[in-house]
């Protein structure tokens, strides 16, 4: 049995090592490149949204290199993600046997656990619960390093420093144990505030909202983050996944949180339902940052994603209510590079030059 | 005077229009109605981006109607169905509606969920009665004339023996709209075809059908819609062939149309995917369907 999973951000990092310390065998998919984006469009109907194509080309590119088991998260409706897998399978049905877990992101805990007991029936329950835990610890301190390079990053003359020091860190989390993953954490977050040499100025802050995998995965969003970093921008992102994950496993099973309730008040009175997917989140949270005093929001998801479709148009009239630049990013595979960059630097020069002039 | 309720042609009236027409005229309003979409409403609608032409068709109506009346019915049907959803625009429309026209009248926006039980409909008629000063009682014996009203379902008819079949696949919303779907059944019956609609097929097949497919879809539309073309390229008689129209932007019909094609695919029935949007030309519309027709007969003589 040979386990792969498509790719979101860092998420790879704590899937891998849990899977490993299991001992099962992992055969993870090359990163997110041109070919894999081509690769998922050719075997995905036409109109679907860009998370699906990629997640294709992941699975393509490893089952190429062996895989048989595909692991993945499904949703469970409304948005698409909740049918990925229906359509995938077929299409994957051609390579050959290959096995399809689904976990319910509506019972993750659970459906982690089970699918953990299947692929390792040799591991104690105590390991597998152990390892989940450490799952967990590892994404939010990969969640606190960002977080630590987005604050900091915006308020030094060197942000390249900064970066390349969270990458650092961030590689080191990786080989590292259980016990050392706070100090590495600790260390990491301590030397890239050393570098900050101006803890005083107020840079331009922006808030960065939508879709969820277009957040978290550098390739598609062309590291938006850094990009504004290096601009001397404050980037403000709500969407982590150790945090997603810690209330969806955790304390949903604890039945402490429940998402949709936590966004329903913010959200009012731009959007007064849930819509599926992270459309009420990005309208709560846009709303909370224009109260905050934000400078800017950017809007970033899949091109046809529909609950952000939805969540735009409650944007536009918060951005005109509370007098805010608002950029609306919608990505599809044919999405240049340079377009974007290009629209991003035009939207930082905007924000710069409204915030100084007074 | 009465009260002026204004309902917009468009999305789910092609469902339930008519009981929501008559339940309203029971509960004493005057109803005004839009009229068929034309190329004006579509005009109208365009100012949105990204979202389906049914929704730009649904806004055009809107800023046709919402000058003239004192309310709009623009219910928030969040699910019809027990554990199925509508679609993120439909229940979103509402606010999408409040976001996108100023100076809107206010909406009748009730929230629909069957999702778990009925009680939300129920709810939901009493909240309308009571916006326009009747009790619950009288609401909810208007709501029950209403049904007494709806469209029975239509059985599926016997085809005529020689004539070619087709499925033709698609949202209510898309089909019956004559601008939308540029009048494909009558330009399909002038061709000498017999168009079955998803209608046309009972719920209950439509669901025993749907059941193969392994994954139960969870919007109610699509649900329908994936059930019945499944049945008809199942059935014992199947149909010739089948049409499946999305509006371009759809998001649930990418994914269910795909999996219709499979299945017709793997059963070796013609499939075509019609897919429009307000630049199609009627010209190259109906030059896909002749070759479309044609390549059935031929078919059907060899």
């Amino acid at each position: 049995m040979k386990v792969t999973y498509p790719h979101m951000g860092y998420l790879n990092m704590p899937v891998s090592k849990m899977l490993n310390n299991l001992g099962v065998e992992v055969i993870e998919a090359p990163p997110i490149s041109k070919k894999t984006i081509e690769l998922g469009s050719l075997y995905s109907p036409e109109g679907v949204c860009l998370p699906y194509k990629i997640n294709m080309g992941n699975f393509i590119e490893s089952i190429d290199q062996g895989a048989d088991t595909l692991v993945s998260v499904c949703g469970a409706g409304k948005c698409r993600l909740g049918f990925y897998n229906a359509v995938q399978k077929i299409y994957l049905a051609e390579k050959g046997q290959i096995q399809f877990y689904m976990l319910d992101t509506n019972h993750l805990f659970s459906d982690l656990y089970r699918f953990l007991r299947t692929v390792a029936p040799r591991a104690s329950r105590l390991v597998i619960l152990k390892n989940m835990a450490m799952g967990i610890k590892l994404l939010k301190a990969l969640d606190a390093m960002n977080e630590a390079k987005n604050f900091y990053g915006a308020r030094t003359n060197s942000p390249e420093q900064i970066i390349d020091i969270c990458r650092g860190g961030t590689q080191e989390l990786a080989n590292s144990t259980y016990k050392k993953i706070n100090f590495i954490r600790d260390f990491t977050i301590s030397s890239i505030g050393a570098i900050c040499n101006n803890n005083q100025c107020r840079p331009p802050r922006i808030a960065l909202i939508g879709e969820f995998y277009l957040l978290l995965e550098p390739y598609v969003n062309h590291s938006i983050e850094d990009l504004l970093i290096k601009q001397g921008i404050e980037v403000k992102k709500f969407v982590y996944t150790g945090n997603w994950v810690y209330s969806n496993t955790l304390l949903q099973a604890l039945g402490l949180y429940s998402e949709e309730k936590a966004y329903l008040d913010q959200a009012k009175p731009y959007l007064n339902y849930h819509v599926g997917g992270d459309g009420l989140k990005s309208v709560g949270s846009a709303l909370q940052c224009a109260r905050d005093g934000y400078d800017g929001i950017i809007h970033i998801y899949p091109f046809g994603c529909m609950p952000e479709v939805v969540a735009q148009s409650a944007l536009k009239n918060i951005a005109n209510d509370y007098n805010l630049p608002l950029l609306t990013l919608s990505i599809d595979e044919h999405s240049s590079d340079v377009g974007i960059i290009t629209r991003i630097e035009a939207f930082a020069d905007c924000i710069k030059r409204k915030k100084y002039q007074h | 005077m009465a009260i002026r309720i204004g309902l917009p042609r468009g999305l789910l009236y092609y469902q339930y229009g008519s009981i929501w027409e008559r339940f309203l005229q029971e509960l004493g309003a005057e109803v005004v109605i839009t009229g068929d979409t034309s190329k004006a409403t579509l005009n109208c609608g365009s100012g949105l981006d990204e979202v389906c032409l049914p929704a730009k068709v649904y806004f055009g109506h809107i800023y046709e109607l919402y000058k003239q009346v004192d309310y709009l019915f623009t219910p928030r049907i969040i699910s019809v169905a027990t554990g199925q959803y509508t679609c993120p625009k439909i229940i979103g429309m509402p606010d999408m509606l409040r976001s996108n026209i100023d100076n809107l009248p206010p909406l009748i926006d009730v929230n629909l969920n069957l999702r778990q039980n009925n009680r939300s409909l129920y709810q939901a008629i009493v909240t309308v009665g009571h916006m326009l000063g009747r009790n619950a009682i009288s609401s909810l014996y208007a709501w029950y004339h209403a049904w007494q009203y709806r469209r029975l379902e239509q059985a599926i008819h016997c085809s005529k023996p020689n004539g070619q079949r087709i499925g033709l696949i698609g949202h209510p919303y898309i089909i019956y709209d004559q601008q939308i779907s540029m009048n494909i059944i009558d330009k399909l019956n002038h061709f000498g075809i017999h168009v079955i609609t998803p209608e046309m097929v009972s719920n209950r097949q439509a669901a025993i059908a749907a059941k193969t497919l392994g994954k139960k879809i969870f919007w109610s539309n699509g649900d329908h819609m994936a059930g019945a073309a499944l049945a008809l390229i199942q059935s014992r008689q199947p149909v010739d062939g089948l049409i499946f129209i999305t509006s371009f932007s759809c998001g649930p019909d990418a994914l269910i149309g795909e999996l219709i094609n499979q299945r017709a695919q793997a059963l070796n029935i013609p499939c075509m995917l019609l897919t429009v949007d307000e630049h199609t030309a009627e010209a190259g519309f109906v030059t896909r369907l002749e070759a479309f027709t044609d390549m059935l007969i031929r078919r059907k003589q060899s």
